[in-house]
């Protein structure tokens, strides 16, 4: 296996919105496909009574190729003809690497799903965290990183006399 | 009248926000401003009227000031500078010092349409994003004073929706008797989620609109109408992150 340089993700697939099946609200049995590249998937387990507002709240840690330009959420659901696919999300890699925010911060971020025609189908809300960047290789030897800028909002007091101003 | 801190105060002290814990949100405001009109009396009065309120939030009342749809010396048009002429600062102090970048801007520069706002908010993100970094916690918010009609509104969008990621309000006050139609849309009260041309979907409300003219007419106190929407904004941002009030060190002064 050839060394790789990879990202690990914490993807946690929230809630849903406004799902529906064939126009009528999907009653439950809905999950969430996580796609990283045509291999590599994680999916969330079924939620059973939330209807067409499934709320799952489950974080799925994957691996993402630096390459990587989008991951894809499938929206799906468990009926008696088997597993369809409800709406999906095309995510820009883009939307949660790069920028001014230190790379561990933690984005809420949400998507307009669409259906195999294009259609609009609901929404899908996650949160995504990049974990400290891992060079993944045969022997898996981690390099770890202690983050040092990237100090997460939610492990820190909030308010507090130092305000230093905007750096410019 | 109760000013501002006071109603804040008020928002604050209610036990119910944090487990009943106190914590004081004028530490941890900043403010940017951006305005754009050539009718300076009415910009001067809702600088004062807006400004008076909302100075009490941040706590070295320095306040980066921007400017939008302006035509510079040089003959172009931009739609973010800074409204103090200078090339790298664009804090000003105090309201007394907006209302001096304000008059100096309408020296040097000619304001001039179309009303974009996408620079700017993208701008205010920027700054915002920048913080984080360097672990300011503070919360922003951008005040946009504009009587100029809305012309980039998907780029608006877009730029609302990469913001509504981040610790930033955006409270936008029309002034004049301008077709504000699409304010309305991007503040969002309908319950219509603002949503980017790449799909993405705001995750929250971060806009707040309000017109002069109807707090003229009494319908509303400018202070009421401006900090109605932020306090629950500011609650989404910090409780999604499951960020902890730090308890009240410093006793509250009336301002």
């Amino acid at each position: 296996m050839a060394s790789t340089l990879s990202r690990t993700l914490e993807i946690t697939v929230i809630s849903g919105e406004d799902l529906r099946n064939d126009r009528r609200p999907i009653k439950k049995n809905a999950f969430v496909v996580v796609r990283t590249d045509p291999y590599n998937s994680r999916r969330t387990d079924m939620d059973t009574d939330g209807g067409s507002y499934p709320k799952w709240n489950e974080k799925l840690v994957v691996d993402l190729p630096m390459h990587a330009q989008f991951i894809t959420l499938e929206v799906q659901c468990k009926t008696s003809l088997g597993d369809k696919t409800v709406g999906t999300a095309r995510i820009p890699v883009s939307d949660f690497v790069g920028g001014y925010v230190p790379e561990s911060y933690l984005h809420f971020l949400s998507y307009r799903l669409r259906d195999h025609n294009g259609e609009r189908n609901g929404i899908v809300n996650i949160s995504v965290r990049v974990k400290v960047p891992e060079y993944a290789s045969c022997s898996r030897t981690e390099l770890g990183i202690p983050m040092g800028m990237g100090v997460a909002w939610g492990q820190r007091n909030f308010g507090g006399g130092i305000v230093t101003g905007v750096p410019v | 009248m109760e000013t501002g801190p006071k109603i804040y105060q008020k928002y604050i002290e209610h036990p119910a926000l944090f487990n009943g814990k106190k914590f004081d949100l004028r530490y941890i405001a900043g403010l940017l401003l951006a305005y754009t009109s050539k009718n300076s009396s009415l910009i001067d009065e809702a600088i004062l009227k807006v400004g008076e309120v909302i100075q009490f939030y941040d706590s070295d009342r320095h306040f980066p000031a921007l400017g939008f749809g302006g035509r510079t010396c040089d003959g172009t048009t931009s739609h973010c500078f800074n409204l103090n002429g200078s090339a790298s600062a664009f804090k000003v102090e105090g309201v007394e010092g907006i209302m001096n970048a304000y008059s100096s801007a309408l020296h040097n520069v000619a304001l001039a349409g179309p009303t974009l706002f996408g620079q700017v908010i993208n701008k205010a993100a920027q700054i915002a994003s920048q913080s984080i970094s360097y672990n300011n916690n503070k919360y922003f918010v951008l005040l946009i004073i504009t009587d100029g009609v809305l012309t980039d509104l998907q780029e608006t969008k877009d730029a609302l929706v990469r913001a509504s990621d981040l610790q930033l309000s955006i409270l936008i006050v029309g002034v004049g008797g301008g077709d504000f139609t699409q304010m309305e849309v991007l503040d969002a009260d309908d319950g219509r989620r603002l949503e980017s041309s790449t799909g993405c979907v705001a995750t929250h409300d971060i806009v707040q609109f309000v017109p002069m003219r109807e707090v003229h007419t009494g319908h509303i106190f400018v202070v009421q109408a401006l900090l109605e929407e932020l306090l629950g904004q500011f609650l989404t941002f910090i409780r999604g992150r499951d960020i902890k009030p730090r308890p009240l060190h410093v006793a509250p002064t009336s301002a």
